[in-house]
């Protein structure tokens, strides 16, 4: 059995496990950081540390819409980084295996996988892709 | 000398008997036959006696033919000349005859030329008073004529009169009419005057029942208020609930992920989390059904107010509109009461008229009667005019009679003859 925490972006579903997930906190105060690229919106302090904070929409291309007042801070496995998302649904339990799950084909998209979920199409966020397009960005940047 | 004619015969007897007695003497003398004598004496004193009978017969048959002839002419009228008698050497009765007759002729002249002259004055005169009998008649007839005609006025002066009386009764009728219209007005005044002050009074106590509407409403403004700030104190709570019921959703969620990453250990510890997500989730719902209800009742609360200041507003224009009323009514009573006032007043000049009109209906009254006094005098004045014109008619026709009568005197003493001189002496 797997549990998933799913969120909208723009009209799109995306879901993260859980286990990839730290904490999700609620109306952090965000810090400017002067010189970073725009999908870096900013950093907040959690727990002693200083996490940047990913504006998710902007980086996969979705149009500026209401930010949501939660932050997903994702565990140290890909952190610290905190994503944020436009809305946040509550948390589902389904056994990934049972359910079709197809293979994403393209790299560029940060997806892993697509589930149909009684009737709903939600996308799998491939953190990898994402840790890796973010590299790419302030390595860009950087340049 | 006079001889009366007795003495004549007398006296022609004495001459034939002295003729008889001259013959007697003489004849013898002369030488003739003697018995001659006595014839010739004879027949001397026969022509003696018939020469001395012829003269004397002749002469009185003379005086007689004169007198017959002018006994004939006074017979026939005929006073111009006066009897003259031969003038003998003796005078005899016929000359005292011829005296009288003459002194008859003279009288008589005297008589005729009087009686002449008076006719012709009485025919002048008559002409006279005919022609003045004719004026009086044309006079009288325009006086008969002026009186007709003054008649004729008094008539239309009469009928006049009358129409005026009757003028002016019907204005004594139209004036007591206004007088009872005024006192009709004056009772309407009055009774719009005391309607008019219920008027006032309702709109008094309307007034006082607005201002308590208005209190009430005011009352009912304030505790809608409070029950608003109450709601929203309400809401405030369920603010504060939802919050709370979104951090216990929070940490539900954590504790979930928190569980799961402890993996099986945190199975129990995930189904707790769920719980109390499931009760966040409930909190939050019945957080949410009540801040609709809230919101709602704060719409229904917020329509209260609005309608509530609608009211006020209404109560307002209503207040104004029973000031204006309440105005209104106290003009109204002053209108009335000065209507009252001046109804009042006509009444009083009404009933004044109404003297003033009687007054003049008497007065008319009055004219007509002289008007009518005066038609009968004139018709009065008309009779005796014209009853002087039939006299004057009458007169003239005497005059007339007179004249003619005067005329045929004249003409019947016309038939006397006075002479040349004694007519235009007397003329």
């Amino acid at each position: 059995m797997n549990q998933l925490l799913p969120f909208k972006l723009g009209t799109e579903v995306y879901a993260l496990e859980l286990p990839e997930i730290q904490e999700v906190v609620e109306n952090p105060q965000i810090h400017d950081l002067p010189g970073a690229p725009e999908t870096l919106a900013g950093a907040i302090a959690f727990h002693g540390r200083i996490v940047p904070v990913v504006d998710l929409p902007l980086l996969l291309g979705f149009p500026a819409g209401n930010r949501f007042d939660r932050l997903i801070v994702l565990s140290d496995r890909h952190g610290p980084m905190a994503l944020w998302i436009d809305q946040m649904c509550p948390i589902m339990t389904l056994n990934l295996s049972h359910e079709t799950l197809s293979q994403s084909s393209s790299e560029a998209d940060c997806i892993r996988g697509v589930l149909n979920c009684r009737g709903e199409i939600i996308s799998l966020l491939d953190l990898d892709q994402l840790q890796a397009k973010l590299e790419q960005l302030c390595a860009e940047n950087g340049g | 000398m006079r001889v009366e004619i007795s003495y004549k015969f007398i006296v022609g007897f004495i001459v034939v008997v002295a003729s008889v007695v001259l013959l007697n003497i003489l004849v013898p003398r002369m030488q003739i036959p003697e018995w001659t004598h006595q014839w010739i004496t004879i027949v001397g004193a026969l022509l003696v006696g018939l020469i001395l009978g012829w003269i004397f017969s002749k002469a009185i048959t003379a005086n007689f033919g004169i007198l017959t002839a002018g006994a004939e002419r006074l017979s026939d009228g005929d006073l111009s000349r006066k009897v003259r008698l031969r003038t003998g050497l003796f005078s005899d009765e016929t000359e005292d005859l011829t005296n009288s007759l003459n002194q008859v002729f003279d009288s008589l002249r005297n008589l005729v030329g009087q009686i002449r002259n008076s006719s012709l004055n009485v025919n002048q005169s008559s002409l006279a008073l005919a022609a003045t009998a004719e004026e009086m008649t044309a006079t009288s007839h325009e006086v008969a004529g002026s009186i007709e005609q003054i008649s004729r006025g008094a008539e239309t002066q009469a009928e006049m009169v009358e129409r005026v009386s009757k003028v002016v009764k019907e204005i004594a009728l139209g004036i007591e009419l206004i007088a009872s219209s005024a006192d009709k007005l004056s009772t309407s005044a009055e009774e719009t005057t005391m309607t008019a002050r219920q008027g006032e009074q309702m709109a008094i106590t309307a007034l006082d029942n607005m201002k308590q509407v208005l209190g009430q409403i005011e009352g009912n403004g304030q505790l809608t208020v409070s029950f608003s700030e109450q709601v929203q104190k309400i809401g405030t709570i369920t603010d504060v609930i939802t919050n709370i019921a979104q951090k216990t959703n929070l940490l539900a969620l954590n504790a979930t992920i928190e569980a799961a990453r402890a993996g099986e250990y945190g199975h129990g510890f995930a189904v707790v989390a769920e719980e109390v997500s499931k009760l966040a989730d409930s909190t939050s719902e019945s957080a949410g059904e009540i801040t609709r209800l809230i919101e709602n009742t704060r719409e229904q609360s917020h329509k209260v107010y609005q309608s509530m200041l609608e009211s006020i507003k209404s109560v307002d224009a209503g207040r104004e509109a029973i000031d204006i009323a309440g105005n209104s009514f106290t003009a109204l009573i002053d209108k009335a009461e000065t209507a009252q006032l001046k109804a009042v007043g006509i009444t009083e000049l009404t009933q004044k008229q109404l003297g003033g009109a009687q007054s003049i209906v008497e007065a008319i009254e009055a004219i007509a009667r002289v008007a009518e006094d005066n038609a009968a005098s004139t018709e009065e004045a008309s009779a005796a005019t014209e009853e002087q014109s039939a006299s004057m008619e009458e007169m003239t026709f005497a005059s007339q009679r007179l004249s003619t009568l005067a005329d045929e005197l004249l003409t019947s003493v016309s038939r006397f003859n006075l002479g040349a001189e004694q007519t235009t002496s007397e003329t």
